[in-house]
């Protein structure tokens, strides 16, 4: 494949007959008088008085290819015998599914790579997602080879660095330029064609949606929606947040350009899923909905051992992540005997006589869920540990006289020596703290205020399409991918042009001139 | 005689004591020869008086002119086989060489004061493409000196003419030996112009004179030649190769010249540059 990065300096190769007529002007010959003209005869050739009209010197023929291979080496032509494919980096982040006459941007720049696919030499088209190393498919004049790949948006962030592009490759990049870190990958990427598309510029998105349960009102949710304007102009939708299309609570929103708004409301009953959407649907669909999935925020079951203390099982009652059930249908099982062994996540309050602790409990960095707690020595009565404590395993809270939670290195089962029946420690607001950090930390999750989230990072609901500035990228990219003609043509040009300066010399040394 | 400029008089004396025998014995052989009418029996004639030059026989010192003059002169007789001689001299552009035309001056003198010295009548003529100088035929010293002025300012033209020997034959009536002094370098070998000069003359002797750089030419690289005679012009890139080619075609040119001259027996040589003047006719004259 034969190609020139800078054809217009092909103009350049108009002077050639400015150089032949320049050689016309060649200095006169010398001239050298002779007695018998008739002994040369036969060795050059004959001039009648000088009317004969003069040719140029043949050196120009020497010149002018001289000038040919500068003009030629400027042009900066590239040869590849071998790049016989080109790779398509497909920027498929979200904003390349904005809608334009129809169908999306990414469809869009796929049928405008037909036609160039159409003119260029090259055997096939690979398309490669910029985000997704597993996401390719092939383009051939026919189609996309494997189009089903593109129809949603790549997730993740760019893969690839620029110097980790295939050296034995073309690279083109097809991109809206909305992504300002697409942008500034492009711009250190070696490509030599970036195919730009999209012209919408509107754009309001769904950023955020978040759901908690409502610390006030107990079976209600509290639910929080972020809506931001990334488009240019103001303007005005509709926001339904709710479990289904008929139970959906509508808010009528102006935005500004680029403004951010939250919309706070609450929800009566919990559900599986909550919905969120904008409407009307503008040119990026994917961001005008939004959906959460409210399954973590239902109460966990638990079984709690009988033999527990009363003030126990009243604070795990009023836990408001908790309910309790049967031992078959729990997750968790709070224990205060050696009754109830199984399968699932244990606290552990091992029986038997106690004593007021000596010195105030603290918890270890690893007990996170217990690091705000705060317990005085004289509301605990520990118990012995039945079973000394071995070097493996986790000690949570302790005092100077050992530790008073812990886990067992190796199981979910939280134990503890201290008494939960103990009046002085039930009575404290510390008390249910004390038991929800257990449950958190044994569970490995927020179960007293889990708060559920989903987001969109606002970079990925901009659609507003920018050019993107490969800077001298394409030059690179040849240079680095292709084996440059550029070099042998000046090291020809400055070989003739030694050639001819040694044939001037010989000359002017033959006449005596310097 | 007089001293020419041109040449030391000391060296023309001595070149014509040695050079007279080789003279007269080559007229005795062939040509030149003319016996002086009604001279027969009587042996010398005088002549004229001249200087003496040291060994020279002391009976034929003038000593009342001598003595009138304050100066040895001698006295020269008319040689019984005295004749008339002709020096045709190439005048014409081609021989507008400074050294070649000095050594053709050198000549011209020499064998003029060699022929005035042995007591012939000599004649002078230049030509080129037409007669450009001509001096009737004389003796003695005031001849010499007419021969000598002429030649020291006569210089050939920078171009143009031509070599045309042969206008001399109409103005040799037949009875003069001629000697001919040219550089020969004329693509014909001029047959026509020997021809027709063997014919008005009683015999003819040519001596070619070479520049000599003739060929070997000092520039190099492309040159336009131009003939200096016809001006003709011949464009060629000049390098060792062309020189030599140069060098065979005139070495073939002289090699065809020498047939020519052969065959119409006139008394050639072409002397390599390099001797001197008396070495070249001494060379000459003894060569036959």
């Amino acid at each position: 494949m034969f190609g020139l990065l800078e054809a217009w300096w092909l103009l350049g190769l108009a002077l050639i007959p400015l150089v032949w007529w320049l050689h016309r002007w060649q200095a006169p010959l010398g001239q050298v008088r002779v007695s018998a003209l008739f002994l040369w005869q036969g060795i050059g050739s004959s001039e009648t008085h000088g009317r004969e009209r003069r040719s140029p010197d043949p050196a120009w023929l020497r010149r002018a290819v001289i000038v040919a291979l500068i003009v030629a080496a400027l042009a900066q032509p590239w040869w590849s015998g071998q790049d016989r494919h080109v790779t398509v980096w497909i920027d498929d982040g979200p904003s390349m599914y904005t809608l334009e006459n129809r169908q999306s941007r990414l469809q869009d720049g796929l049928d405008k790579l037909q036609p160039l696919l159409a003119k260029h030499s090259a055997e096939k088209f690979l398309l490669r997602s910029v985000h997704d190393p597993a996401r390719q498919s092939t383009l051939t004049a026919s189609g996309t080879v494997d189009a089903g790949i593109w129809e949603e948006p790549a997730g993740g962030s760019l893969v690839f660095r620029p110097a980790m592009l295939s050296s034995d490759s073309e690279h083109w990049l097809l991109s809206d330029g909305a992504s300002a870190s697409t942008r500034r990958w492009a711009s250190r990427a070696p490509f030599s064609r970036v195919i730009s598309i999209g012209t919408r510029t509107e754009n309001a998105a769904i950023t955020r949606l978040a759901v908690r349960r409502d610390a006030q009102f107990a079976g209600r949710l509290a639910v929080l929606v972020d809506v931001a304007n990334r488009g240019t102009v103001s303007t005005r939708r509709e926001l339904r947040v709710g479990p289904s299309p008929g139970a959906e609570q509508v808010f009528n929103i102006e935005l500004a350009a680029g403004e951010l708004q939250q919309i706070e409301l609450t929800l009566d009953t919990p559900h599986e899923t909550l919905h969120a959407r904008l409407l009307p649907n503008d040119a990026l669909i994917i961001d005008d909905e939004i959906s959460l999935d409210l399954d973590r925020l239902l109460p966990i079951t638990a079984a709690i051992d009988p033999a527990c203390p009363a003030a126990l099982d009243a604070a795990l009652q009023a836990h408001p992540g908790l309910r309790t059930g049967s031992n078959g249908q729990a997750l968790l099982a709070i224990r205060c005997s050696d009754a109830m062994r199984g399968d699932i996540p244990q606290i552990l309050f091992h029986p038997g006589p106690a004593e007021l602790l000596t010195s105030a409990p603290v918890a270890l960095p690893r007990a996170q869920p217990l690091q705000d707690l705060y317990l005085q020595a004289e509301w605990i009565q520990a118990r012995s540990w039945p079973r000394p404590p071995a070097i493996n395993d986790a000690v949570l809270l302790r005092n100077d006289a050992g530790p008073l939670i812990l886990q067992r290195a190796s199981t979910d089962t939280l134990e503890s020596v201290i008494d939960p029946g103990f009046r002085p420690l039930t009575e404290q607001p510390a008390f249910p703290v004390l038991l929800a950090g257990m449950i958190n930390t044994v569970l490995q999750r927020d179960v007293l205020d889990p708060v559920l989230t989903v987001q969109r990072d606002p970079a990925d609901t901009d659609i507003i399409p920018r050019v993107i500035g490969t800077q001298g990228g394409q030059q690179a990219a040849l240079r680095l991918n292709r084996f440059g003609v550029m070099d042998w043509l000046v090291a020809l040009a400055l070989l003739l042009l030694m050639l001819d300066a040694a044939r001037l010399i010989q000359a002017a040394r033959g006449t005596g001139h310097a | 005689m007089a001293t020419h400029a041109m040449v030391d008089e000391v060296r023309l004396r001595r070149f014509a004591r040695l050079a007279a025998p080789l003279l007269r014995s080559s007229t005795q052989q062939g040509f030149g020869l003319q016996v002086a009418q009604g001279k027969a029996g009587t042996g010398l004639e005088f002549l004229d008086l001249r200087a003496y030059a040291t060994g020279e026989d002391a009976r034929h010192i003038d000593w009342r002119q001598s003595q009138l003059r304050n100066q040895l002169l001698m006295r020269s007789y008319r040689d019984e086989t005295a004749s008339d001689w002709t020096i045709c001299v190439d005048g014409s552009a081609s021989m507008q060489d400074e050294q070649k035309w000095q050594r053709v001056c050198e000549l011209a003198v020499a064998l003029a004061y060699l022929l005035l010295h042995v007591g012939h009548r000599v004649s002078f003529i230049v030509f080129a493409e037409r007669i450009v100088a001509r001096i009737a035929a004389g003796r003695g010293q005031r001849q010499f000196a007419a021969i000598s002025h002429e030649l020291q300012n006569y210089l050939p033209p920078a171009s143009g003419g031509g070599s045309l020997p042969g206008l001399c034959a109409p103005l040799l009536h037949g009875r003069q030996d001629v000697f001919l002094l040219s550089d020969f370098l004329r693509a014909d070998l001029m047959r026509e112009d020997l021809l027709q000069l063997c014919a008005h003359s009683k015999s003819l002797a040519a001596l070619q004179v070479l520049a000599r750089d003739e060929v070997v030419l000092a520039r190099r690289g492309s040159s336009l030649l131009t003939d200096t005679e016809s001006g003709e012009r011949l464009r060629l890139d000049l390098d060792s190769r062309a020189v030599q080619s140069a060098s065979a075609a005139l070495a073939a040119h002289n090699a065809a010249l020498q047939r020519v001259m052969q065959s119409l027996n006139i008394h050639f040589s072409a002397p390599r540059s390099g001797g001197s003047w008396e070495q070249t006719l001494m060379a000459h004259f003894g060569h036959r």
